[in-house]
């Protein structure tokens, strides 16, 4: 029983009062009463028997009780009603993450979940108050707390799919918070049903609020790409390096056709077989392409059906880079071998100049210089080769030698690595004399002919002799060595590798994007931008491209789905307490227990009732007083 | 007629805005006479008056009983709305603006006590925190701070706590600075379902905020290294503020700074003196400063100690050598040879062995296993001074520690019972009394003499028109007498070399020597020529016998001497001056010496163009005291060479993944005395000691990141064909110290990734290891630090944002207590009880009847 209208301390300090009160009137007295001497043993015989010594205590309590029941009256007690005769306040927390979508004998999961949680609302009473909440990355209520199924079973039917994963602590946090400001009180029982695809490992609960898990569909096994990287090949080969990982979150060995294809062209595609619990990677070398779209998809080894249940993660997207385009300047003189090596490169943006129209200026917005034959001081990265002596070259010519027998390459430098000379043959080279801190690369027993020197953060490299005087050009590792210098010159060249666009997370987009710009999918409606306190991002709800064009410059964006918890179909699918499968029927009596009574919301005023005892108490008190009883 | 009666008595109180509930209440008035017929008893004991009060106190007992039963209510058509109020709880509100949301709050409770009203807080999640029922409301400033903002997931959280038939209305009482989520969007849902939302900004007071934007500095150095800090400082308003750097804890810079709304960049050095994982914090002071949070920043560093070398003397005393290194960015250990690493990871420990004039040829082939293990396997450098101490090196014997050597050791590597067999042919002729040239001649066959092996054999022959064999084949033990005899010859007169070659040949063809070599002095024309005596030339060498010939001055018969070497296969030697015959003599007779290292005046010369040598002048060397002979191996790089002989001084090689460098002569001791005080000593070494330390190629491992909200993005990039036999290693160490094991992904050739949530503000240090070759080990370090709450990176409120989700759902910004609880369009009908007061009055009148009883 609980006061409504009083608290207890309020009702005792009323009662303790009014008792205190007709205690006090009860021991004044303020009239003598007049006893007649002759007649007294004659009305002590009549009335006598019947007194007796507390009998005007008796009286006293009678009008104690009278108080009692009226202040009891004024706290508007209600009684609470048994569990089993409480209505229900129920939240349906159903799952929405991604790992719902996957299909089930013909059904979605999220359907089944749908049709298990309008089997619970259709039990519901006029009494019963329900609400739905949806559980994927944020709890989201779809209702609030209402008794009538129509509105549920709407907001029920236009649940959709969000591809996200499922976050339960704070899922149970908003639901808790729901119940509680749904009924403060308690009245009901209060109760969470958690309709979803697999059980959770719930804390212990620390209030009254019954919690309940049903779990819908059955395990399945599922392959998923869990990546697709691309970036630019290592070395002077063109085109990208492209990495795809393919993944058995299944309990037994599974066969699919990896296609890895741009919306134009297919570039492979291979029956692949992975063992349980396993995965399997792929690297492949493509050639400069056109288009930078890149897919990659799983496929039933037969046909073009997809390969499990789950298509989400069965295909992943990937934007394939551009080198960022390197400004090297040639100053040399009718120099084809260094100009043909050079413009091999895709990155290399080359520009020659003549040595006798060379001036400092010419060097403006380059990022490396290439020499031959002329050897100013210079405050880029520079390459020189064949560099006469005198001016203010950086490097000192020593005595000239014609054939040289060279020693070995030193190839633990980033400019010969990987690169091999054998039997180098150079007419005519000159030493070169180096400094404290040079590196030799090249040399023979009395000298180096190439030197690799870094000076006060430059890089600078020299070859003691000419192109044409070696059987250099017409090596392999020409262009190699080439590619080597630049690398080492001015470091990896591909474009900033962003943060990886996934379903579901904000993506903060380039400081450029204007706040009005939108991204656009390859279908479906654009995406807005929302403000990340300073930043602005965008959020992707699928998977695929999406593309902004501001002004001339464009942003595309590959979206993954790469949430291996979602592509795990399996889960912990054993029932214990409060946990069920459910695959078809009824709801589970646990779920609906209470549901559909007639037991009213809020428990009935039980002050009437006392006000009536009350008034009963004061027909007595009124007969003993009046008749001389107690009195 | 009885519900004829109760609708008028309906109507009656509906004038009154009254009704009555239970009307069948008013049935208890019928008692009324019965309590009066029962009361007809008290006349007989009271007083009229008494008896007419407690009548009608009873009676009206009993009507304010039956009204109460009634259940009367006051009945009033409500336009009220429910209120829900969403109070911004996140780090961004500060105290002040806490406070100025719980006395918006008690202007509300206050206004509308009976209203519906309820309170909810949000951070990144709603709470709910009070309701209708709720007896009072908390006090917001007592709430925690919340990291994160989400407005929206608060508005949806809204949507179950109103109830039907109210006006719903939300009242936002935040700065707008969301981090999460999109609430403009909910706001449209919300004016789809008819709720008005009324933003009250709290705007942060207008005070002035600095923040620290980035602190960059390489993650990477050795002690003792200078690295640059840069920091970028920002400020809402141009104002000066502390700028202060701590590297762990200590002061190390504090500058005044203009900070304001364009980024000031400022750059600090830094020069640890800690070796370890250290921690670098700037941070800014500025009072006041609307967030104190975003003034720091942290970085983690890792410095590595300095190079390693071990240096391994005779014994312990100070040298210039030691004195050079201890003075140099290197971490210096000096032992003896007794006291050498027992262990091959002891060994390992080291980046550079130097190996000071030690008796390497007495070095045991365990020891010598590990020096080789340490070179070979672990990349170690080693640097070799091979002086007096090391002359068994050369001696007959292969000594175990050659083999590391990049020289080897040109000395007959097996006894012999009788090894040689060496005649000196000298010229006696009047002309070689010039300048005293047969004295010194003499003296010089006497010192070769001294030189030679005691079981040599030697004979002395003296030749002008005739030969003398002045001393027969004997063994070089006789020196004594060998030299008496010797001084005491005289000069004579001309000269004929081939008789006394027939004669040299006699006396060798005696001796059962393996080695049978003559050297022939002259200097002058001989009168028997090759045409005529060639042959006795010829069968000297048929049997083996070698003779090398010494033209002394421009008279010598250069031409037939050269005949001679040449048909013998002895060498030729041109000496311009008495000066040259004692080398000659010396470098002819090693092969028969007892000591193993040529101890003349020797000068250092670069063999090459090396950047080691660079800058050093060898024209201004003192000369060298002596070395020992050696030959380089093919494969091992000649960098110092006497500068007569050519033979190897300074030479190193490749072995295994280390580099050994080798001085065959001594670094500091009796033959390089003079070099510790020449000003390229100090360069030389010093160039020798970097050169040679071990080093592994950089770049290979690469380790980047990234912050993508509270997670962290790692890649790790391995330069593809390197060899590798395991995936590289990463950890974490969050600001705690607690390091933990973080696995990796394969994403691409030699590219990795990794993800972890920083879940804490503060620094986090990153660390990729990768077991580069046997022993080595390459680190990559990386440091990112997750800063405080992210919405005290924004300095102002977002009204426009707070402005749109009142124009959106059609209400007002920043609207008056009074305008919320404004009625709204949808009106029920209210039930005010009114029975409560009416049992009071029957609690009163009760009692009140009681004390007129007692009257």
């Amino acid at each position: 029983m609980r006061f409504t209208a009083l608290s207890p301390t309020e009702f005792a300090l009323l009662f303790s009062a009014a008792a205190l009160l007709a205690t006090l009137i009860y021991l004044v007295s303020f009239r003598k009463r007049t006893v007649l001497m002759a007649t007294e043993p004659i009305w002590r015989l009549i009335a006598g028997k019947r007194r007796t010594p507390y009998r005007r205590l008796l009286a006293l309590l009678l009008q104690i009780a009278v108080l009692f029941l009226l202040s009891m009256a004024l706290g508007d007690p209600r009684l609470a009603l048994s569990a089993a005769r409480r209505p229900v306040t129920m939240a349906i927390v159903v799952d929405v993450s991604a790992s719902m979508s996957a299909q089930d004998q013909g059904l979605t999961r999220l359907e089944r979940a749908k049709d298990l949680a309008r089997a619970l609302i259709q039990k519901a009473g006029p009494q019963d108050r329900l609400a739905l909440l949806t559980m994927a990355e944020n709890c989201r209520p779809q209702t609030p707390f209402v008794s009538a199924s129509p509105q549920l079973e709407t907001a029920l039917a236009d649940l959709q799919v969000l591809w996200q994963t499922e976050q339960v602590a704070s899922t149970l946090a908003v639901a808790k918070e729901a119940l509680v400001g749904a009924d403060p009180r308690a009245w009901s029982r209060r109760r969470l049903v958690i309709v979803s695809d697999h059980f959770f490992d719930l804390p212990p609960a620390d209030d009254e609020i019954e919690r309940i898990q049903l779990a819908v569909g059955r395990r399945q096994d599922n392959l998923s790409l869990t990546a697709l990287e691309a970036r630019l090949a290592t070395g002077p080969v063109a085109g990208s390096e492209v990495f795809v990982e393919v993944r058995n979150h299944g309990r037994s060995r599974r066969q699919a056709r990896l296609v890895l294809h741009t919306p134009e062209l297919l570039l492979g595609d291979e029956i692949v077989v992975i063992e349980a619990g396993g995965s399997l990677s792929r690297n492949y070398l493509l050639k400069p392409l056109r288009q930078r779209r890149l897919l990659a998809s799983l496929l039933a080894v037969e046909g073009q059906e997809p390969v499990d249940g789950f298509a989400i993660d069965n295909r992943a997207f990937s934007w394939l880079p551009r080198a960022r385009a390197r400004k090297i300047r040639l100053v040399a003189e009718n120099n084809l071998y260094l100009e043909k090596a050079l413009a091999l490169h895709p990155s290399v943006s080359l520009q020659v100049i003549k040595p006798s129209q060379y001036q400092a200026q010419a060097l403006a917005g380059a990022d490396a210089v290439v020499f031959a034959g002329i050897c100013p001081a210079v405050s880029i990265p520079a390459l020189y080769f064949h560099p006469p002596a005198g001016g203010n070259c950086p490097f000192v010519l020593a005595d000239e030698v014609s054939a040289p027998k060279l020693l070995p390459l030193a190839g633990d430098h980033p400019v010969t690595r990987e690169l091999s000379l054998p039997d180098l043959h150079l007419s005519r080279a000159h030493h070169l004399v180096p400094q404290a801190g040079d590196v030799e690369l090249l040399g023979d027993d009395k000298g180096p002919f190439v030197l690799a020197r870094e000076e006060k953060g430059q890089k600078m490299l020299a070859l003691g002799f000419a192109l044409g005087g070696s059987d250099l050009p017409l090596r392999v590792a020409f262009p190699l060595l080439l590619h080597n210098c630049l690398d080492w010159f001015l470091g990896e060249n591909e474009e900033q590798e962003p943060v990886p666009a996934a379903v579901g997370r904000p993506w903060l987009v380039p400081a450029w994007v204007r706040a009005q710009s939108t991204f656009q999918p390859d279908a479906g409606d654009a995406l807005a931008l929302h403000s990340m306190g300073e930043q602005l991002a965008v959020r992707p709800n699928s998977p695929g491209f999406l593309s902004l064009q501001q002004d001339r410059r464009r942003l595309v964006l590959a979206v993954n789905f790469h949430m291996a918890g979602e592509s795990d179909l399996g889960g912990d699918r054993t029932e214990g307490q409060n946990q069920w499968l459910w695959h078809d029927g009824p709801a589970p009596a646990l779920a609906t227990a209470g549901l559909g009574g007639q037991a009213p919301a809020v428990p009935e005023p039980q002050w009437p009732l006392l006000l009536l005892a009350a008034a009963w108490l004061l027909l007595f008190d009124w007969v003993f007083f009046c008749f001389r009883i107690l009195f | 007629m009885w519900s004829e009666w109760i609708d008028s008595i309906q109507n009656f109180l509906a004038g009154y805005e009254l009704k009555l509930l239970w009307p069948a209440g008013l049935w208890l008035l019928s008692t009324i006479p019965v309590f009066w017929l029962i009361g007809l008893r008290l006349h007989r004991q009271l007083p009229w008056p008494q008896r007419s009060l407690v009548q009608l106190l009873r009676t009206g007992l009993l009507v304010t009983m039956a009204l109460a039963l009634a259940q009367p209510v006051r009945l009033r058509q409500d336009a009220s709305p429910a209120v829900i109020v969403l109070a911004d709880l996140s780090a961004s509100m500060s105290a002040p603006a806490r406070a100025e949301m719980d006395k918006f709050m008690g202007r509300m409770a206050g206004m509308n006590p009976e209203g519906w009203l309820s309170l909810i807080g949000f951070g990144p999640r709603p709470a709910f925190l009070a309701g209708p029922q709720s007896s009072a409301f908390p006090r917001l400033y007592d709430q925690p701070a919340q990291d994160g903002t989400d407005i929206a997931a608060a508005l949806r959280f809204c949507l179950t706590q109103f109830p039907p038939d109210y006006e719903r209305r939300l009242v936002l009482l935040s700065d707008g600075q969301q981090t999460h989520g999109d609430a403009r969007r909910e706001a449209q849902k919300a004016r789809a379902l008819g709720i008005q939302i009324f933003p009250i900004p709290i705007e942060p007071p207008a005070a002035f905020d600095a923040r620290l934007v980035t602190l960059t500095t390489t993650g990477q150095l050795r002690v003792g290294e200078t690295a640059t800090v840069t920091v970028e400082v920002w400020a809402n308003e141009r104002k000066k503020v502390r700028l202060h750097l701590r590297l762990e804890g200590a002061k190390i810079a504090d500058r005044i700074v203009w900070a304001g709304p364009q980024k000031a960049r400022v750059e600090f050095s830094m020069t640890p003196k800690k070796v370890g994982v250290l921690s670098l914090k700037a941070g800014i002071i500025s009072r006041p400063d609307r967030y104190p949070q975003n003034n720091w920043q942290e970085k983690k560093i890792l410095v590595a100690g300095r190079p390693r070398v071990l240096l391994v003397q005779s014994a312990r005393q100070p040298t210039p050598l030691a004195s050079l290194l201890d003075s140099s960015d290197l971490e210096l250990t000096s032992t003896t040879d007794k006291e050498l690493p027992r262990t091959i990871a002891e060994w390992t420990g080291y980046d550079l062995v130097i190996l000071d004039d030690l008796p390497l040829a007495e070095w045991t082939a365990t020891q010598v296993g590990m020096l080789r293990g340490y070179v070979e396997e672990s990349g170690g450098g080693l640097l070799v001074a091979a002086g007096q101490q090391a002359q068994d090196l050369a001696g007959p014997e292969e000594a175990a520690i050659e083999p590391l050597l990049p020289v080897h050791f040109r000395q007959v590597k097996k006894k012999e019972k009788t090894p040689a067999a060496l005649v000196f042919v000298l010229d006696r002729s009047a002309s070689m009394a010039r300048e005293k040239k047969f004295l010194i001649l003499l003296r010089a066959v006497s010192d070769a003499l001294a030189r030679l092996r005691d079981n040599a054999q030697v004979a002395v022959v003296l030749f002008d028109d005739f030969p003398e064999l002045v001393v027969p084949l004997t063994e070089a033990r006789h020196r004594q007498e060998i030299g008496k005899a010797v001084l005491s010859q005289r000069v004579g007169g001309g000269t004929s070399m081939y008789p006394a070659l027939s004669l040299a040949r006699d006396q060798l063809a005696k001796s059962a020597a393996r080695i049978k070599h003559v050297i022939l002095l002259s200097d002058g024309q001989s009168i028997s020529v090759f045409a005529h005596h060639g042959h006795i030339v010829e069968k000297m060498a048929k049997e083996g016998m070698t003779v090398t010939t010494v033209a002394l001055g421009t008279d010598a018969d250069k031409q037939e001497l050269t005949r001679i070497a040449a048909s013998s296969g002895g060498k030729f030697y041109f000496a311009d001056s008495m000066a040259n015959v004692p080398k000659i003599f010396t470098a002819e007779t090693e092969g028969f010496t007892e000591k193993k290292a040529i101890e003349q005046e020797i000068h250092a010369e670069p063999a090459k163009l090396l950047a080691v040598l660079a800058g050093i002048d060898f024209k201004s060397a003192p000369a060298l005291g002596g070395y020992l002979a050696s030959e380089a191996r093919p494969s091992s790089e000649l960098m110092l060479r006497s500068s007569d002989r050519k033979e190897p001084l300074l030479a190193r090689w490749r072995f295994g993944l280390g580099r050994v460098v080798l001085a065959t002569t001594d670094i500091q001791g009796a033959w390089s005395a003079t070099w510790t005080k020449w000003p390229g000593f100090a360069n030389l070494w010093t160039n020798l000691v970097k050169d040679t330390l071990r080093n592994s190629p950089p770049g290979d491992l690469r380790l980047s990141g990234m912050m993508d909200g509270d997670q962290a993005l790692l890649s790790l990039w391995l330069r593809p064909g390197l060899r590798s036999p395991s995936p590289p290693k990463l950890w974490v160490m969050a600001p705690n110290g607690q390091e933990t094991a973080l696995p990796v992904h394969r994403r691409g050739l030699g590219h990795f990734r990794a993800q972890f949530r920083l879940d804490r503000e503060g620094a986090y240090a990153f660390r990729a290891q990768r077991l580069a070759r046997s022993g080595v080990v390459e680190q990559a370090f990386l440091s990112l630090h997750r800063p405080a709450a992210q919405e005290t990176w924004a300095a102002t409120a977002d009204l426009e944002m707070l402005a749109d989700l009142a124009t959106i759902t059609g209400a007002k910004l920043n609207p008056s207590p009074e305008e919320i609880f404004a009625p709204g369009r949808v009106e029920r009908e209210q039930h005010e009880s009114r029975w409560p007061p009416l049992l009071f009055l029957a609690m009163i009148m009760f009692l009140s009847e009681a004390l007129v009883r007692k009257v």
